[in-house]
């Protein structure tokens, strides 16, 4: 009993060094091809005359939808066209895992030098450090400041000091599947406009036996966002120091969303990416997200149309929008950080903006681009770009409690909601309560 | 030579080299293992996040916090769920397959080579392929259920049915184990016991309860005991199948852990590291109470 026992301990133990040494193995030869790629560019560099050392930046990002294959594009492109010797080594993941790596990664020095983050992290992390400030890259880099518009400037300064460089700005859109419309008899070319003409397409867009749904909802902040700004409603009083949402107007949005979910309209316990994949399956026939699926979906050659979200019955209509920039970590060394501004320089000019508006759909928001005659004339632009202005920004814009508020109350109290397990009041009473909790009320 | 020779006595001392031997096991355990044990400890009395910049020492206060704590019950509450699910059948369907393959032919050595397969896999590849089967659009799964004529079966949305699918993958990928340690056992038995009660006309199942059974009984102890805790520090499987929903329903312990300190803001390492605490000593009291139990099984006999 006993000899066998230790026969089997050494049986597993060796199986799990083989594994161990064939998964180092596995990492030395990836590590292998890094360098040889590094040293092939270094040796193209050097034929001509340029520096003999190469200057890594690692990036981050959660780019994982189509729209990162441009992005990947456009760094390969700076790595290959500079002539300082920069290598931008560019990583992308799901934001979540990304925002997770993070946090630890900056306490112990060894976060990437360049990561992009969406606007609202900035006072968080501004916060408890870990972020460069960037005030110096304007002066550094020589651009015109004034060529940028200022309110996607803006949400990167936190207490008068600058942490980011925007990458691109978004807001929401309506994504309808344009074969579903005809099937079920409504015209391809007139989405719904209004709240009312949502749930009645919606209704007869949803086929449950064929697993047809009419208007996937996302379990995610954002949704209820539009919904409840369109509706004439407000997360916080004016000053941002309490809950304003246990209203009626949440009520009105919050049993709408339920509805949908216990009509089978939209399947429950979603998250964006699962809602992306419906969509892209030709299993929903409508839904809200940003631009980030325009590439994705011409290239599945999928027949929708993307454009504004329907707004309130009364008319109204307000969407939550997000900026992503540039920041640089602590990591950085001072190499380093000038680096990474050579790739924030190289990505603002007009070329490379243009470019990431025409491919990617997202609006311009540099005035030499928005002024571009091919932009002005791109069909989906044409039809995007003014809908930039019913963006309203970030649900707690330059709140260092804004993830707080969402990770505990926001995201699991709307989860409930659609799972049927607690009413609209309650909900909007569970949400103002966990608000003012957050906010030390 | 003079040196050489008090070197090499020394080094012959029995006493030496086991520590020369086991330095570095001893290492890896006290780098990876005790100092991270001991910090954990000591950053449970402090108010620190992640960035450890500014410590607070609050003594107990984030253990009285835990104690209102609604979320971290409810994990605790799904933890205990899971390892109630997952210990029995991985202890009794690994004794079950055991007792089948511990035949030493050709068919059946083949059989536990590919019931280990599993075992050596990743958690979190395997992880992915099940959420994968189990989806309800495009899962196969979900697609057997509708050939079967079942509609709709939502499973790791379904906040009632996310735990239990979770436990079947779990014993799927890990019963493996359980069942060679079992062979091995079996294995060990003298093949006496069994011509005796031959003789004395017992049967296959009366040989199995009253020979198979106590005979294994440290054997099965050792099962237990690695099983349950195992099965309390759960969490790959639900991080990437489920992420803790829906509704939390599938949120364990080691994984409320990770959000507060790791991935919600404002990392608080602190008030994990008090739910670390807590988590351990859960485990320390059952581990005692379970190998009790085996002990004296072992020493009165069944």
């Amino acid at each position: 009993m006993k000899k066998s026992l230790l026969w089997i301990v050494v049986l597993i133990l060796s199986i799990s060094m083989v594994a161990a040494f064939s998964f180092a193995g596995c990492k030395a030869k990836e590590e292998a091809v890094v360098e040889e790629e590094a040293v092939v560019e270094e040796e193209a560099v050097t034929e001509e005359e340029a520096p003999a050392e190469t200057i890594l930046v690692r990036f981050w990002n959660g780019f994982t939808a189509s729209d990162g294959d441009i992005l990947r594009e456009i760094v390969a492109r700076f790595n290959e066209e500079n002539e300082l010797g920069i290598v931008v080594e560019i990583n992308i993941m799901p934001w979540d895992n990304m925002m997770e790596k993070l946090a630890p990664s900056l306490t112990t020095g060894t976060a990437p030098e360049l990561i992009l983050l969406d606007s609202e992290a900035v006072p968080e992390y501004a916060g408890s450090g870990g972020l460069i400030p960037l005030d110096e890259f304007w002066d550094w880099s020589g651009l015109d400041k004034g060529n940028y518009a200022q309110n996607i400037l803006e949400p990167f300064v936190f207490e008068d000091v600058t942490y980011g460089i925007p990458m691109q700005c978004s807001t929401t859109y309506l994504y309808w599947n344009k074969d579903l419309f005809i099937e079920a008899g409504l015209d391809p070319e007139q989405p719904p406009k209004t709240f009312d003409e949502l749930k009645e397409y919606a209704a007869k867009l949803t086929d449950l036996s064929k697993q047809q749904y009419g208007f996937a909802v996302a379990n995610d902040s954002q949704s209820i966002a539009y919904f409840l700004w369109s509706n004439g409603g407000e997360w916080l009083n004016s000053d941002k120091t309490e809950a304003a949402c246990d209203s009626p107007e949440m009520i009105e949005v919050l049993t709408m969303l339920q509805d949908f979910g216990k009509d089978g309209v939209t399947p429950i316990g979603m998250n964006s990416p699962d809602c992306d994949r419906l969509f892209t399956a030709g299993k929903s026939a409508m839904f809200i997200q940003g631009p980030w699926l325009i590439n994705g979906l011409k290239q599945l050659g999928l027949n929708f149309g993307i454009g504004a979200t329907p707004a309130s019955n009364s008319g109204e209509l307000w969407t939550p929008s997000g900026v992503c920039g540039y920041m640089v970590t602590e990591s950085a060394t001072e190499e380093g950080k000038i680096a990474a501004f050579e790739f924030i320089k190289y990505w603002i000019s007009k070329d490379i903006l243009k470019e990431w508006t025409l491919r990617n759909g997202f609006p311009a928001w540099s005035d030499e681009v928005i002024a571009d005659e091919e932009v002005q004339n791109d069909p989906i632009q044409s039809v995007l770009g003014p809908l930039t202005q019913y963006g309203r920004g970030n649900i707690f814009p330059g709140m260092p409690e804004a993830g707080q508020i969402r990770d505990d109350y926001l995201n699991p109290l709307f989860e409930q909601l659609m799972y049927n397990e607690i009413t609209p009041e309650d909900c909007a009473r569970q949400l103002a309560e966990g608000i003012n909790t957050v906010l030390g009320n | 030579m003079d040196v050489l020779k008090r070197i090499s006595k020394y080094f012959n001392k029995q006493d030496t080299v086991a520590w020369v031997f086991l330095f570095p096991s001893i290492l890896s355990l006290v780098i990876f293992i005790f100092i991270p044990l001991v910090a954990s400890f000591g950053m449970s009395l402090f108010d620190v996040n992640i960035f450890l910049k500014d410590f607070t020492f609050i003594k107990f206060g984030n253990f009285a916090e835990l104690m209102k704590d609604l979320r971290f019950w409810n994990a605790f509450k799904n933890t205990a769920y899971y390892a109630a699910m997952f210990v029995p059948p991985s202890i009794g369907f690994a004794l079950a397959v055991a007792v089948y393959v511990q035949k030493n032919t050709l068919f059946r050595k083949s059989l536990r080579f590919i019931y280990f397969i599993p075992v050596i896999c990743s958690m979190t590849a395997m992880g992915i392929v099940w959420a994968i089967l189990l989806d309800p659009t495009i899962g196969m799964f979900a697609y057997w259920a509708r050939i079967l004529g079942f509609e709709n079966i939502q499973f790791l949305k379904d906040p009632d049915l996310a735990m239990p699918m979770i436990v079947i993958m779990s014993t799927w990928k890990t019963f493996g184990v359980n069942m060679i340690i079992m062979v091995a056992g079996i294995q060990s038995i003298p093949k006496d016991y069994y011509e005796a009660a031959m003789i004395d006309g017992a049967n296959k199942f009366k040989q199995f309860l009253h020979i198979t059974i106590p005979s294994l009984v440290p054997t099965l102890g050792f099962c237990t005991v690695t099983t349950i805790i195992g099965s309390f520090l759960v969490f790959d499987q639900t991080y990437v199948m489920t992420r803790g929903g829906p509704m939390f329903r599938t949120e364990t312990l080691a994984q409320y852990i990770y959000m507060r300190g790791f991935s919600y803001s404002p990392f608080r390492l602190g008030y994990a590291s008090a739910t670390a605490v807590m988590l351990f000593l859960f485990i320390a009291a059952i581990t005692v109470v379970v190998y009790k139990f085996f002990i004296k099984k072992e020493t009165i006999g069944l």
